[in-house]
């Protein structure tokens, strides 16, 4: 439960009661559900932002560009509402992360970081990406849970359209590392089995 | 931690299919720590965190991270393989994997005796027999740092 001291506290001194038991190992539910989050409260809530409208004018690889310089001042905001930010893996700046994907997505090899696979490299990019993507959305009026955040990214966005574009493409890559980034890495099983069911 | 009713049929399959993967690990030692006022309490966790700079988990890792105990939430990170799990948690507070804020207060209560000065993190989309040697590595540094019990938070 984010954000929630006292909820996290309570939860984590019943963990460690189990200690005092005279025998074990212990198996005990924890009989307290979590509170409601005012996320979750707002459920089903759609992210107010969409570019379909650039989409329609635009390649995907420019219309992504173009949306991740858009979501900047949302990212700024959680960062400054957070004090920290996930984002960090690469090193990239988002916009620099977003121009390495698109760039692949148009057929150009990957600069692999030092000592990693172009799989790898490209992991940790695309992992920046999503977790700029997810902290910008939460900064935005609504406060969508963590359900319409991944609709929002996997269905709305064109960043989700690359991700997806990416594992198509990678899926029988020459390359194994891009292959098994593809197969297990990229985009979560409860997204294929929606938005890719073929795979 | 979610409740299997909670979670989608492939994925409730996926998690069960993991109790073959620990058939072997049949022993059941139970130490009984100190009084819990005087536990020396570590954080392990198979989030993938680490400090930003650290080296990123690879796939298949099953090598753990040092994490200080004085670490900033701003320099944490998470680098785990998967992408089956919700990250919006972590990204919101990072004691919903790193519990440390926590342990700090129950420290300075005296509900625990003390914050180890360290804490470790592996990589959790691995094969759990891979990790034994690492964590059996692990429970003797623990015990160099007077770790009386450690906090799990499996991912």
């Amino acid at each position: 439960m984010p954000g929630d001291a006292a909820f996290q506290e309570r939860v984590l001194i019943a963990t460690l009661r189990l200690l005092e038991s005279a025998s074990g190992p212990v198996l005990a539910d924890f009989p307290e559900d979590a509170p409601a989050t005012l996320r979750e409260l707002a459920a089903g809530q759609v992210c107010p932002i969409r570019y379909a409208d650039d989409r329609e004018n635009a390649d995907i690889g420019t219309a992504f560009l173009r949306e991740v310089e858009a979501l900047q001042p949302w990212h700024d905001l959680a960062r400054e509402r957070r004090g920290r930010t996930t984002v960090g893996l690469s090193g990239l700046s988002a916009p620099s992360a977003a121009a390495v994907v698109a760039s692949f997505l148009e057929g150009s090899a990957v600069s692999c970081f030092d000592g990693l696979s172009a799989g790898a490299t490209l992991k940790l990019v695309c992992e920046d990406l999503r977790a700029y993507y997810y902290e910008a959305a939460a900064a935005r009026p609504g406060t969508p849970d963590a359900d319409a955040i991944q609709n929002w990214f996997w269905r709305d966005t064109a960043a989700g359209q690359v991700f997806l574009d990416i594992y198509r493409s990678c899926l029988g890559h020459p390359d194994k590392s891009l292959k098994m980034l593809c197969a297990t890495s990229l985009v979560p099983k409860s997204v294929l089995v929606t938005l890719a069911p073929e795979s | 931690m979610v409740r299997l009713a909670d979670l989608p049929e492939w994925d409730r399959k996926n998690k069960l299919a993991k109790i073959d993967e620990l058939a072997g690990f049949d022993a059941r030692p139970w130490v009984l720590p100190p009084p819990l006022a005087r536990c020396r309490i570590a954080i392990v966790t198979t989030a993938g965190l680490h400090r930003k700079g650290d080296r990123p988990f690879r796939v298949g890792a099953t090598d753990y991270r040092i994490i200080p105990g004085n670490t900033r939430a701003a320099d944490l990170i998470m680098s785990h393989q998967s992408v089956n799990f919700d990250r919006t948690g972590f990204q919101e507070d990072h004691n919903v994997a790193f519990p440390i804020d926590r342990l700090r207060g129950l420290a300075e209560r005296g509900v625990i005796g003390s914050v180890a000065a360290y804490h470790y993190s592996f990589m959790g989309a691995t094969q759990v027999r891979d990790l034994e040697a690492k964590a059996t590595e692990l429970a003797g540094v623990l015990k160099g740092d007077r770790v009386d019990a450690v906090v799990l938070t499996p991912v």
